[in-house]
């Protein structure tokens, strides 16, 4: 009797964990990122923790591999080999010792370590594995861009700053796209990394969180990374090595020949300097590439602000040099404007996306902005936005945390 | 006090609303710290709540002016609530949008900089509510203060080259002279383009100190005592009209009301001159 009365939760409960187990999104479960977050790597003694591998300029032959130690140790160094089997291993290695390695500012004696690596070979698997004075990470790995014409993905997504469980929902739900495809190559950040830039217990955070956008079998989606509002003060140079070089943060990344992603800095002066660069980037860019996107941190076409005060320097040249996708953050919705040129719609105009969801709570979007209806979209929930960029067409699409599709649009090319 | 200074200074207060409430197109610093723990409906209901407010304060204002209630009427307690809720929001924004932005050097000095948005709505209540000499003396002192917040909290951005401040003022002589940058169809043409944006953004990071200079020099001789600076308040007020200018010289006429929640950056200056000038007279007068 007592047997038979238990043997019913008992079934449910096996079932019930069962689907835990083998759901194919098990981050909706907060138990579960928790979980996950209890075996992130601590920043503890000597060894490497919080690695990350970031792009910048040349992602086809160079690569930085960064991470921390909590002490300042003597000999940093990633090893690293092209991957010769489906399987990790390091028999044939070549190694980088750390060109840049220093204290995190305001930390509490972390250090970050930066092996800046080229020479790489295009569409090439690495396997690598950090070595901090002896204790030695996990071999990962990561691609390198393409040097050719072929078909491949970018994530793109903003404002992780607050939502801690949420953001290692979205973490979660990275590596999992990033884990069953491996025509996905990286992930660009479109900033409003941590409430308070200054603040290193935060960024710290951030950085073993990060280790959840690496899938089980150690496939690391290399950062581009864009500095937002909330990201002010030194320590964003320090973890991402100065990207597009200190006090400006802002580049160009030729993804591959036919794609050119521009990052901007909307925390600087938006004129000036950086909008004539811009323009020579772009009439650069553009005879060149297919797909020429561009992202920065606040929105010019906002779905729930005002207008960026970037908007009268950018947005002429975007027009003037028909840029095919522009990546903004900071609203905390999802958004896609229609094609805007000359402040109308516009079939031949350009389409701006956004607006954050790796983890912020959501807004509601304010829909009944002109340039936001149809064929435009809004709404809100946590979300990456995965870009396809093919011959023949560029195709976009909003993936929320439990892989349905928010958004898709298809762009041809110009 | 003068009858039409303190309509000159409930007009100053009704402008600065109008940017206040237009403002509110986009979330309040209130709104982005309180998102977080309370989530978006209630912070968006927060937003409309005061932006209904502010638009109706905009309405009510000046017919309280007309009115002219007698003091402790029910009108007129109206009229000190709008008041002080006008300058309470202001200062909720300042603390707020520092708190927001905990770490950025600029955002931290807004509680001073705003300084003169929250005095405005307080000095008319206190001129209303006790119009003696002795209490106009020291509501003048509070402005007085009041101002010298707002220069010190601009000084200080302009010292730290605040990048905004820098696409002011490039992005006002792109206004007047040109954008070569956006003109330019050849390569050549864009090398010179480049240069010239360089030059301006140099010249803006070397005038930009040279105005911090300026705006702390003013805040000093302003709060010298026993002494009333005319020449110096319409100066500031000059400056201050032309800083808050040029939200809309830079950017157009979409961002008036940058413009006009800045208002009091030189309506109060210019409300210190005429009432130094109207004592100025009355003396001669008498």
């Amino acid at each position: 009797m007592k047997l038979k009365s238990l043997a019913l939760p008992l079934l449910l409960s096996t079932l019930f964990f069962s689907f835990k187990l083998f759901s194919d999104t098990p981050w909706l479960d907060k138990d579960y990122v928790e979980k996950r977050m209890e075996g992130m790597a601590s920043v503890q003694g000597e060894g490497p923790s919080q690695w990350r591998v970031i792009w910048t300029k040349e992602p086809s032959t160079k690569a930085t591999i960064s991470w921390t130690t909590a002490k300042k140790g003597s000999v940093h160094k990633v090893r690293y080999g092209i991957r010769s089997s489906g399987i990790a291993e390091l028999s044939t290695s070549q190694a980088q010792e750390a060109q840049r390695s220093d204290a995190y500012t305001s930390a509490k004696g972390e250090y970050y370590h930066h092996a800046r690596i080229s020479g790489l070979k295009p569409s090439t698997t690495y396997d690598f594995e950090i070595d901090s004075d002896g204790k030695k990470s996990p071999v990962m790995h990561f691609t390198t861009a393409p040097a050719d014409d072929r078909e491949f993905r970018l994530l793109f997504g903003g404002d992780s700053r607050t939502g801690i469980v949420s953001r290692g929902q979205v973490n979660l739900l990275m590596a999992d796209l990033s884990e069953k495809d491996d025509q996905l190559i990286a992930f660009a950040h479109g900033g409003d990394y941590i409430v308070s830039g200054k603040n290193w217990g935060q960024w710290s955070t951030w950085l073993s969180q990060h280790e959840l956008t690496v899938t089980k079998s150690g496939k690391v989606l290399p950062i581009i990374p864009t500095r937002g509002n909330h990201d002010s003060g030194p320590l964003y140079d320090e973890i991402f090595d100065k990207p597009g070089g200190k006090g400006k943060n802002y580049f160009h990344t030729m993804i591959s020949p036919k794609v050119a992603l521009v990052t901007l800095n909307s925390e600087i002066s938006a004129g000036g300097e950086q909008q004539a660069w811009l323009a020579k980037t772009l009439f650069d860019l553009r005879p060149k590439v297919r797909w020429l996107l561009a992202e920065y941190h606040r929105p010019v076409w906002p779905a729930v602000k005002g207008p960026g005060k970037a908007k009268n320097f950018w947005v002429p040249l975007f027009e003037k040099f028909n840029l095919d996708l522009v990546v903004e953050s900071d609203g905390h919705v999802i958004k896609r404007t229609v094609p805007i040129r000359n402040e109308k719609k516009d079939p031949t105009g350009i389409v701006y996306v956004g607006e954050g969801g790796l983890g912020v709570p959501q807004r509601k979007p304010k829909s009944d902005r002109w340039y936001l209806q149809k064929p435009g979209m809004t709404g809100a929930g946590h979300h990456v936005m995965r870009v396809t960029f093919g011959k023949k067409k560029m195709d976009y699409e909003v993936v929320l945390l439990d892989r349905k599709q928010a958004d898709k649009h298809q762009f041809l090319p110009r | 006090m003068n009858n039409r200074l303190l309509w000159f200074l409930r007009i100053l207060i009704v402008i600065q609303s109008l940017g206040y409430a237009a403002k509110l197109v986009g979330p309040s610093a209130l709104n982005s710290f309180l998102l977080d723990s309370m989530g978006d409906p209630f912070v968006t209901n927060l937003d409309g709540s005061v932006e209904a407010f502010l638009w109706i304060a905009c309405g009510v204002l000046p017919v309280l002016g007309f009115l002219n209630p007698p003091a402790r009427s029910l009108a007129r307690r109206l009229d000190f609530s709008i008041l002080g809720l006008l300058a309470g929001w202001s200062f909720v924004l300042a603390i707020f949008s520092w708190l927001v932005n905990l770490g950025n050097p600029f955002h931290a000095t807004d509680p001073v900089g705003h300084a003169v948005r929250f005095a405005a709505p307080l000095a008319l209540i206190l001129f209303t509510a006790f119009p003696s000499e002795d209490w106009e003396f020291k509501v003048m002192w509070i402005l007085r203060w009041g101002v010298a917040g707002t220069f010190i909290g601009h000084g200080l951005c302009a010292l730290w080259i605040k990048p905004s401040f820098i696409d002011l003022i490039v992005g006002t002589m792109n206004s007047f002279l040109g954008d070569p940058v956006l003109t330019a169809g050849s390569l050549e043409a864009l090398d010179e383009a480049f240069a010239v944006a360089a030059s301006r953004q140099a010249f803006a990071e070397a005038a930009l100190p040279i105005i911090a200079i300026q705006d702390f020099i003013l805040v000093g001789l302003l709060l010298l005592p026993h002494r009333k600076m005319k020449r110096i308040a319409l100066w500031m007020a000059v400056w201050g009209i032309v800083t808050a200018m040029s939200r809309m010289t830079a950017y157009g006429w979409d961002f008036w009301h940058d413009l006009a929640l800045r208002i009091c950056n030189g309506g109060i200056p210019l409300f210190l001159w005429c009432y130094w000038k109207s004592q100025d007279s009355t003396k001669t007068s008498s």
